[in-house]
């Protein structure tokens, strides 16, 4: 009780606008670490703006696609009432509180307040980011970034080398709070007018006017990221709307799922009707089919991957399967795995969702970075893949796959 | 083990014992559990007494079936014939009467004296018909039949505790002079036969109770057809003559039974042979029960009355009334005690012909009562088509009484109905709305069945089954005043 | 053992469907389980004791001379039978009207909710009717040779005008 005051009180000021840095020492007192968090209360999101030198070329119009985006996206979320405290911040090497005045933030979203704002603007230091991120989000927090995650290895340094600590340490970061925390992550590719400075790999500024990938991040406790997917879906985004999505959660996670009966020629079992099969035999196609209900939405997944079949492992090859979805009225149920095979014969069959990267990650990641000018660069981002794969990574260090649905057939 | 001799001069006897037999073999209960019956006649091819004689050897058949040691009645009573005769005939078949008493070998004087004694056509008279209502032959000739071979029989089967009854008419030839001395040579004592012997057990036969009825007319015969000697308005004379001969009977027998219809039929003038054919008459069967009367033993105190030496203190005298008269009598005109003795058996038995005529050949083949017992070749058996042969008499026998002018007419005979074929108010069956008509005999019989003895004959069993079923169905109670 | 009647039943699925044996499982959609009351125990057992009546009925209640022939048998054979479709059509049709019938049984939904197919259907109500006459046939013969049996070797219980009927 004593801490929460504390807490509450530090926050207070924080928000009052005292231009001190936070002390995230203090805001940290007294937490522990692996608090589990109250699925009722709702929590409390902070949004984190980048304001290094690089982003200011998103906002030096007066109408942008990244402001569009970004307003939006925060009135969405005042109002679908997915948290009782929105808080707003800039974020490069320090944290700098904003009154959550929405509107009030998206005027004052140029490079002029981003300059004014202050902090460290200089070249982000994107792991250390992830990790303050990680720190700031304890306890029952969610947070999203929005940023143009370019790595700045900085001239004269090892960027290749730089590259591979960074994601060691966005994995070695990620991993360990996944020790404790169940957290999901989805990172929404955007793209919008860019009318400023490019900052290339060694720091060399270019002016450009294009377009160019920003991307917002969400990260937290898994059922609220959920939550907050499921209020504010990718198809209210506005502006270019989002592009891509890369979303990850933990593995080896439970999901509902029931075989469901009239599917094909089959009886359920009694004592274990939802996923086993008995008297299994042809229907008039000739083949033995059943459809199982499973409910994916935990797992934050999208359709394209979801509904891909390459993205799931069958025990038994003899087996077909193409994803659907899940039919209207069943309830709670998401998609509709169907399958099908020629041969009839016992199997237990297990299908294993893969986890992965998705393959836009690749196409969109400059491996160079050097010249904003080269080739289609104008629409990537250095060393992107980088940062994913650390997500990745430290997400799939024991499973590499979401979930695991077996199917007993007779 | 008592038995009965049963002695039937003449037509009459052999009718009453005939009438006698039908009740028998309806179950009628009877005092003794052996009818021993001689017929006494000269007449041997009276068709009365053929037919008499098929009835009681059909009877014999069927009564060793009867004895299922269960309920059975029908043919319970033994019926047993001497020698396995039914007829005592009379030895000698001479022709002529004259002849006979061998007139033409006898001195002048005693020709003369026969001469007075018997007009010439009496002389004349061919007697193989009977004696033609000649009482005063009779008497004469019947004297040869203590000779007979039936006679020694029934000396030798006799026994202590048996008794003997005669059935005559009063009226007519042979019946008429017979009886009184037919009971003279039962009570002389150390008859001997031809050979000289005394006849064995003479002494018991001479103290045994004996019973007599005599049946006074009845009938009427229409005027000659041929060279008939008989004449009906002789009977009433002749009766008289007998009847006043009679009172020296008076404590010589136990019991005597006088029985008449004072409402006469006619009858076709026959004087014998094949053609005396007299149908059945109410009167034979109020005969017939004098016989029980005499041999029931509730009524032995009544009946007989001796002394302690054995020597008849007084002879006890009925008659057989009906409580109301009709030109048709059915069972409501007879008396209760009557009706008690005569409407369970006469229907019970009349029920069992019915069915066996009706019903049985289409029912024996899908009841469970016959299932395996009474199907194929059964009903051919020789004692089942004899049972048969005895009720299609029965059945004859009770139409015969109907067709008489004074009618005895108890049931409806050509209704073809189950069990409403009793005639009157009488109630002796519950109705069931459930199982109409024959369904409810073969009901009753599919009821029966099962309480059988499993370990009988087939024919036994049938017996038994028939009886237990039609005592179920038809089951009249004795009440003072059945309306 | 609980299972005894469905398992009966269940020989003939293929008359009457699989979505419907399911239903009469107790298949709950809501629940996906079969927890819902096994309705083939109430509808067997209410065959058995109607097929069981109408034997009764039979040998000891209608118990006639007249009616005790095989063919008296065979009608009261085909009594049984039509009880029994009509208690097994009418019984599903019911349920299959009142719906009682859970919607993943009866409908193939594609993902706008809209029904592609119908999976059970007063057609398969009329099969199930069959087999339920088939069933109670099956009882009234059972229980026919049992009566038989049982009145060859004590006479006492054996129907009075019936007894060989239809043996």
């Amino acid at each position: 009780m004593k801490y929460r005051m504390m807490l509450l009180l530090a926050g207070m000021m924080a928000l009052t606008g005292c231009d001190g840095r936070p002390k995230t020492e203090n805001r940290r007192a007294g937490q522990l670490a692996g608090v589990v968090s109250k699925p009722d209360s709702k929590p409390a999101v902070h949004v984190y703006i980048e304001n290094s030198g690089s982003m200011d070329g998103y906002a030096g119009r007066d109408k942008t696609d990244f402001k569009t985006s970004v307003y939006t996206y925060l009135s969405d979320i005042k109002i679908a009432d997915v948290t009782d405290s929105l808080n707003l911040f800039y974020i490069n090497g320090e944290i700098i509180p904003h009154s959550p005045d929405v509107s009030d933030f998206i005027e004052k979203l140029n490079p002029a307040t981003f300059r004014l704002r202050g902090g460290d603007r200089g070249a982000t230091n994107i792991s250390r980011l992830i990790h303050t991120l990680l720190q700031e989000t304890l306890e029952n927090k969610t947070a999203i970034l929005v940023s143009d995650f370019i790595f700045s290895p900085g001239k004269g340094k090892n960027a290749e080398a730089y590259l591979i600590n960074q994601q060691i340490g966005i994995k070695m970061n990620m991993a360990e709070a996944l020790k404790t925390r169940d957290l999901a992550v989805i990172v929404y590719q955007l793209s919008s007018e860019f009318n400023g400075t490019y900052y290339n790999r060694e720091d060399r500024p270019t002016l450009i006017d294009g377009r160019r990938p920003f991307y917002i991040w969400i990260m937290g406790d898994a059922k609220q990221v959920g939550e907050l997917r499921k209020k504010i879906p990718v198809s209210s985004f506005k502006g270019s709307g989002v592009e891509h999505t890369f979303t990850m959660v933990r593995g080896n996670q439970t999901v509902d799922y029931a075989i469901r009966p009239g599917t094909g020629k089959f009886s359920l079992d009694r004592q274990s009707p939802k996923n086993k099969i008995t008297h299994a035999g042809k229907d008039h196609r000739g083949k033995l089919s059943f459809a199982v209900n499973v409910n994916f939405s935990a797992l934050l997944l999208d359709d394209d991957y979801l509904k891909n079949p390459d993205n799931y492992e069958l025990s038994d090859k003899d087996y077909q399967l193409h994803i659907t979805d899940a039919p209207g009225g069943a309830h709670g149920y998401t998609h509709s795995l169907n399958f099908s095979s020629q041969q009839i014969k016992p199997s237990r069959l297990s299908v294993k969702l893969k986890t992965g990267v998705p393959q836009w990650v690749e196409q969109i990641n400059d491996e160079e970075g050097l010249d904003i000018h080269a080739e289609g660069a104008m629409g990537k981002t250095y060393g992107i893949s980088y940062l994913i794969n650390g997500i990745y990574e430290a997400f799939t260090l024991k499973q590499d796959f979401y979930t695991e649905i077996k199917i007993s057939i007779n | 083990m008592s038995k009965l001799y049963i002695f039937g001069i003449g037509g009459t006897g052999a009718r009453v014992i005939k009438a006698l037999t039908m009740l028998l073999a309806s179950g009628v209960a009877c005092g003794v559990d052996t009818i021993v019956p001689v017929i006494i006649d000269r007449d041997m091819s009276n068709k009365d007494l053929s037919r008499t004689k098929r009835l009681i050897d059909n009877y014999i058949e069927v009564n060793k079936i009867a004895d299922t040691r269960e309920r059975n009645k029908f043919f319970k009573t033994n019926i047993r014939l001497l020698n396995h005769e039914l007829c005592l005939q009379l030895m000698d078949n001479t022709q002529k009467f004259e002849d006979f008493t061998g007139k033409s070998s006898m001195s002048r004087e005693n020709q003369a004296l026969m001469e007075m004694l018997f007009s010439k056509e009496t002389l004349k008279m061919d007697m193989t018909a009977g004696f033609q209502g000649n009482p005063n032959i009779g008497s004469v000739v019947l004297n040869q039949f203590e000779n007979s071979d039936v006679f020694k029989a029934f000396a030798q089967d006799f026994k202590e505790g048996d008794r003997i009854f005669i059935i005559s008419s009063i009226f007519g030839g042979t019946g008429a002079s017979g009886f009184p001395l037919l009971r003279k040579i039962l009570h002389t004592h150390n008859v001997k036969d031809p050979a000289g012997r005394v006849l064995d057990n003479w002494g018991l036969i001479n103290g045994a109770p004996v019973g007599a009825v005599s049946v006074l007319p009845y009938f009427t015969v229409g005027s000659a057809r041929d060279d008939s000697l008989v004449q009906s308005d002789t009977f009433i004379d002749k009766s008289k003559a007998a009847l006043s001969y009679y009172k020296t009977e008076d404590k010589k027998i136990d019991t005597l039974y006088y029985i008449a219809d004072k409402h006469t039929s006619a009858y076709e003038h026959n004087k014998g042979g094949d053609a005396q054919r007299n149908n059945a008459h109410l009167v034979e069967l109020a005969a017939a029960l004098a016989i029980l009367d005499f041999v029931d033993p509730e009524k032995t105190a009544e009946n007989i009355r001796r002394d302690e030496q054995g020597k008849i203190r007084r002879t006890t005298y009925k008659e057989f009334g009906i409580r109301s008269n009709a030109p048709e009598i059915n069972f409501e005109n007879l008396a209760d005690k009557t009706k008690a003795a005569l409407v369970n058996p006469l229907s019970r038995f009349l029920l069992f012909r019915n069915y066996m005529k009706f019903v049985f050949h289409k029912q024996h083949r899908r009841q469970p009562y016959a299932h395996k017992l009474f199907t194929g070749h059964f009903r051919a058996t020789d004692v089942i088509q004899k049972l048969e042969a005895v009720q299609d008499q029965y059945y004859e026998w009770l139409q015969e009484m109907e067709k008489q002018t004074h009618r005895f007419a108890p049931f409806n005979l050509t209704s073809r109905d189950a069990l409403d074929f009793v005639k009157g108010a009488i109630r002796y069956q519950k109705k069931s709305w459930y199982y109409r008509n024959w369904q409810a005999v073969d009901n009753e019989l599919n009821k029966q069945t099962e309480k059988i003895n499993r370990s009988l004959e087939n024919e036994k069993k049938f017996i038994e089954l028939f009886f237990r079923a039609t005592e179920a169905l038809i089951q009249y109670k004795d009440k003072p005043h059945d309306r | 053992m609980k299972d005894l009647f469905g398992i009966i039943y269940c020989l003939f699925d293929s008359l009457f469907g699989q979505n419907l044996a399911d239903y009469l499982w107790g298949y709950d959609c809501n629940m996906q389980s079969f927890s819902n009351t096994n309705v083939f125990n109430r509808i067997g057992l209410l065959t058995l004791l109607l097929s069981f009546v109408i034997v009764f009925s039979y040998y000891y209640l209608i118990n006639h001379p007249r009616f005790n022939r095989w063919w008296s048998w065979l009608v009261m054979l085909g009594v049984t039978g039509a009880t029994g479709l009509f208690l097994g059509y009418g019984w599903t049709v019911a349920d299959f009207h009142k719906g009682l019938m859970g919607d993943c049984l009866l409908y193939l939904r594609d993902a706008n909710g809209e029904i592609t197919s119908s999976l059970i259907r007063e057609s398969d109500c009329w099969m199930f009717g069959v087999v339920n006459g088939i069933l109670s046939i099956g009882f009234f013969i059972l229980f026919s040779l049992a009566i038989n049996i049982g009145g060859r070797l004590i006479p006492r219980l054996a129907s009075r005008n019936c007894k060989y009927s239809p043996f």
